[in-house]
């Protein structure tokens, strides 16, 4: 079941990160912190995913990242949602609704 | 240019990556510390989430696109390192690519010096050569075909053209050779070129009878003649005994305009109208002797101005039938009209062709090294493996793999600008011997420029993805389980691998089968060439020319020199008969002229004929062994009182009186109104301008009746021509010590020369090298193939023999494949070579281009010499011990 919930997470990364980051500014550790707790444990970020594909949406414009002072006095990377970041999430769930209704669909009618 | 930057704040990044990391992992101890574990415990058990720090690293690094310069250069140095511990593979490899690199960058180079460098003027794509053509018959133009079409075309800023000839330049008490271009006078303003020296010509200067002559001096010739001095602006010279000017020097870098001679000079256009035979230049519409040239007009298409000069070609052909009646004009880019705009249209296809031949050797050469790589990638599947256990993506692997042989491309790249650059200069000087006698400097800028080197680059890329894709892929496949599992046995190598090198077999095989026909083509049609009858006997003549003209004799002067010459060489020991001839074939060319029969008069716009005549003394017959077939010979009594006759060969003969006895025809040549002369005599057929398998038309004439003073003497002679030469020259300093000595050859040398068969032993000597290098290469390609497609079944070759199979089963399996294999890479071959000569039967002489001995023998060739690179490792498989080949590995 950890290989399948890996695979699954893979796919759905990048979206949950930008929904995450959505809510206001946040370092990398309290992002994977916030989708553990809010899916109840049912999703752990490796950190071999979660900085690649920050890094990987910083590249791409959807995020923007500035270093500044935390709760623990220490410098932080703080990631902050920019407007194309915005509007590729918006795409993400459109299409993530449109996904998962579908899927339910199938899975009720084939019963 | 993000990446771009981030390359460059690697350290920040570097540093910034390490904190945010370092970061996250002291928030998860707190975390678990604050959970109510002990530091220790907390610092363990993230260490354990974490997973390894330097791998997240990596995996954070490989997500930015910056890093695809760096892994490069990470590869580019892997690569170095990999094959610095292999030298003698990668120093083969380098070689091979290297010749067939180099083959590619030398033919390209002297295609670019030929069909692509533009001339050295301003906006030369602008520059366009008009060819002019009746009845498919090239001609140039007349004078007042240019002043017609300079008054009616508004396609051109300018229209402008040049002549070639040669004469003697007198300076300072000395006449030396000058071969020059007579321009018009706005020649130098319309290619928008400054002198080194003084002044160009002005446009309209020049171009009308009784206005001085002006000369402008090449740069070389005023260097080599003036010493260079600054002063030559101004001073006076005689040209063929003319007064004349020098006005100026033309810039070092400029040529002239007649493709690969280098002008000793620029005289104005009232040069062409010296002669008394040219007195009608600027009139005569027949007198067609200019290549014309025109800078277009900014925004004037090429298709446009055509259109618009065959306009008034046709206005012309209304208003002068007899003259300019079928005319048409093509307007041709310069680049593309070299040589000249009439024998240009079959350049691009000996250039294409030898292009074509060049990238098939390149493909071999790049076969074998596709071969050797795959050898060497096999051996290395364990490296690949483990790499690609430890975390390299495939994209990353395949990467590595053709960044190695890009480098390895990169370096036979090097390699083969030198060995191209060494074949171009080898063969440079070996047309140079062929030159060097003839009356314009050669000069073929065969340099390598940017056009050479993006070409070079160009094979080297892909030269370097050829050789490395098919390993790349392998690689990029190789599953790390599979190897890595300790039985994993070299069968994994299997069918997919092995179907590769069945192609490869079939390909190389085809591929030097090609270079070998073609080789074989031309090797038979130069052999065709050299033994065909010319139509006169070669041996042991020697042909000086001379031209009183030069050091300003007359006619009645000329006249007395020459007899006087013949007379002194006649008694000279050794000489056999001496004779004297305007034209040489195939060496100095007659002139053409049109041709009106007493017998049949011109229907209103039909063009006479246009044929080449010779003038010659009554010894020629038998100076040049030419039989003659019926009539007589001309003799000392036809002079200028005597009746005008002339001889034909039997060509003009069948052509313009078919199924009569031309002798006692009578024609009129160069006016339609000039004298009757009476055919006495018809001379075998022989070659004149230039070998061709087509019999040419052609006339000879009395010298008596028609003299002109460039002649060139004739010696026969019982002793080899060499040793004449000085005693020859000496008989001609005694008579006229200040007369230059135009250019002395024995026939050998002119018929082995560039209007004989110096084009035929060039082709022949390329293909057959080309060829040579193709087969050597088929020969290591089939050799390294089978014997590594054996040692690969060495194990399976040991089962056979242990169950029974005596080695001679063993040797007819392993050659029976490779023979099936050879088999259809011939047949491949003998197809594809059949399609590209349909190309070349243009270049071809007495042989087609399908010739079945050619193809058979050829094709046997490669079949036994393929068998025997077969043969070696397959007998030594056949020889396997059987205990030796179970216990492999």
């Amino acid at each position: 079941m950890a290989q399948e919930k890996s695979e699954f997470l893979k796919g759905t990364l990048d979206m949950l990160i930008l929904k995450i980051v959505a809510l206001g500014p946040i370092h990398g550790y309290a992002i994977s912190q916030r989708i553990q707790q809010i899916s109840k444990d049912f999703f752990q970020v490796p950190q071999g995913s979660l900085y690649p594909a920050l890094h990987r949406l910083e590249d791409r414009g959807w995020l923007a990242a500035d270093w500044r002072e935390s709760d623990t006095g220490r410098d932080a990377k703080f990631y902050t949602l920019t407007r194309k970041g915005r509007r590729q999430l918006e795409t993400e769930l459109v299409y993530w609704e449109k996904l998962s209704d579908a899927v339910a669909l199938i899975l009720r009618t084939a019963e | 240019m993000h990446w771009f930057r981030r390359l460059f704040q690697k350290d920040i990044s570097e540093k910034q990556l390490d904190a945010e990391l370092r970061d996250h992992l002291a928030r998860q101890i707190a975390d678990y510390i604050a959970a109510g574990l002990s530091p220790e415990g907390a610092r363990r058990r993230a260490n354990l989430d974490f997973g390894g720090l330097e791998s997240i690293k990596q995996q954070t690094r490989e997500s930015h696109s910056g890093n695809f310069l760096e892994a490069l250069l990470q590869d580019v140095f892997f690569g170095v390192r990999l094959l610095k511990k292999s030298p003698a593979l990668t120093a083969i490899i380098v070689v091979t690519l290297a010749l067939g690199i180099g083959v590619n960058t030398a033919i390209f180079s002297v295609l670019n010096g030929w069909l692509l460098r533009p001339l050295p003027v301003r906006a030369p794509q602008q520059v366009v050569v008009l060819a002019f053509s009746q009845q498919h018959d090239g001609s140039n133009f007349s004078y007042s075909d240019l002043v017609d079409f300079r008054n009616q075309s508004n396609s051109f800023s300018d229209l402008f053209a040049y002549g070639l000839s040669v004469a003697g330049l007198s300076a300072n008490g000395r006449a030396t050779e000058f071969a020059y271009s007579s321009v018009t006078g706005n020649y130098f303003s319309a290619l928008s070129i400054k002198p080194a020296l003084g002044r160009f010509f002005l446009p309209g200067e020049g171009e009308a009878a009784g206005t001085p002559l002006l000369v402008v001096l090449g740069n070389a010739c005023w260097r080599k003649n003036f010493g260079g001095n600054p002063g030559v602006a101004g001073k006076q010279v005689s040209v063929n005994g003319k007064p004349a000017t020098i006005i100026g020097v033309a810039p070092e870098d400029f040529h002239g305009t007649f493709f690969a001679f280098d002008m000793d000079g620029f005289l104005t256009l009232n040069a062409m109208a010296m002669d008394k035979q040219s007195n009608n230049f600027w009139t005569d519409r027949h007198d067609r002797r200019l290549v014309v040239l025109g800078r277009l007009k900014p925004g004037v298409s090429l298709s446009h101005a055509s259109t618009a000069v065959n306009v008034i070609a046709q206005r012309l052909a209304i208003q002068y039938p007899s003259t300019n009646s079928n005319v048409a004009i093509h307007v041709i880019p310069e680049r593309l009209a070299r040589p000249a705009p009439l024998v240009s249209s079959f350049v691009p296809t000996i250039a294409g062709l030898f292009l074509v031949l060049a990238a098939l050797i390149l493909l071999l050469a790049c076969m074998n090294v596709a071969n050797l790589f795959l050898t060497r990638a096999t051996a290395r599947r364990r490296e690949l493996a483990i790499r690609s256990a430890l975390g390299a993506g495939r994209a990353r692997l395949i990467r590595q793999i053709i960044t190695e042989s890009l480098v390895l491309a990169l370096l036979g790249g090097i390699a083969g600008i030198l060995f191209g650059d060494w074949a171009i200069s080898a063969s440079g000087s070996a047309l140079h011997s062929v030159t060097t006698t003839s009356n314009f400097a050669y000069r073929m800028d065969c340099q390598f420029d940017w056009r050479v080197f993006s070409y070079t680059f160009g094979a080297v890329i892909l030269a370097g993805i050829f050789v490395g894709l098919w390993p790349a892929l392998r690689a990029g496949n190789a599953g790390a389980e599979e190897v890595l599992h300790p039985g994993g046995r070299s069968d994994s190598a299997g069918t997919g691998r092995q179907k590769f090198r069945s192609v490869l077999v079939v390909a190389q095989v085809a591929g030097s089968l090609v270079l070998l026909i073609m080789a074989g083509l031309f090797v038979r049609s130069l052999k065709h060439a050299e033994h065909m009858y010319l139509g006169f006997g070669p041996d042991r003549v020697l042909n000086v020319m001379l031209d009183p003209h030069q050091i300003g004799y007359d006619d009645i002067r000329a006249r007395s020199l020459y007899r006087e010459l013949e007379r002194r060489i006649r008694s000279m020991s050794g000489v056999e008969s001496v004779s004297l001839a305007s034209a040489v074939p195939l060496g100095f060319p007659g002139r053409a002229v049109p041709i009106y029969l007493e017998s049949r008069p011109l229907t209103a716009g039909q063009q006479p004929p246009q044929i080449t005549f010779n003038a010659v003394d009554s010894g020629y017959f038998a100076t040049m062994r030419i039989p003659l077939l019926s009539g007589r010979a001309f003799n000392e009594s036809d002079d200028e009182s005597a009746p005008m006759v002339a001889i034909v060969n039997q060509t003009m003969a069948k052509q313009l009186w078919p199924n009569e006895n031309p002798i006692g025809k009578r024609f009129r040549w160069k006016d339609v109104d000039g004298p009757f002369v009476e055919i006495v005599g018809v001379a075998h057929d022989g070659q004149y301008l230039f070998v061709s398998p087509e019999s040419q038309p052609y006339f000879y004439l009395p010298l008596a009746q028609n003299f002109s003073s460039l002649l060139t003497l004739q010696v026969h002679s019982a002793l080899p021509s060499e040793s004449l030469m000085a005693s020859v020259q000496r008989q001609i300093r005694a008579v006229a010590p200040d007369l230059p000595i135009v250019d002395v050859r024995t026939m050998q040398q002119i018929v082995r020369g560039l209007g004989g068969l110096f084009i035929f032993r060039l082709a022949a000597t390329l293909a057959a090298a080309l060829g040579f290098l193709g087969l050597v290469l088929a020969v290591i390609g089939l050799y390294g193939i089978v014997s590594f497609g054996m040692s690969q079944r060495t194990q399976e070759m040991g089962v056979r023999v242990a169950l029974g199979a005596a080695s001679s089963d063993i040797l007819r399996l392993a050659l029976g494949q490779g023979l099936a294999l050879v088999s259809i890479g011939v047949l491949a071959g003998v197809f594809s070579a059949w399609a590209l000569s349909r190309a070349m039967t243009k270049l071809l002489l007495g042989v087609s281009g399908g010739d079945p001995a050619t193809y058979a023998l050829t094709a046997l060739t490669l079949l036994l010499v393929a068998l025997l690179a077969a043969y070696v490792p397959a007998r030594r498989a056949s020889r396997v011990d059987p205990m030796v080949a179970l216990r492999y590995e």
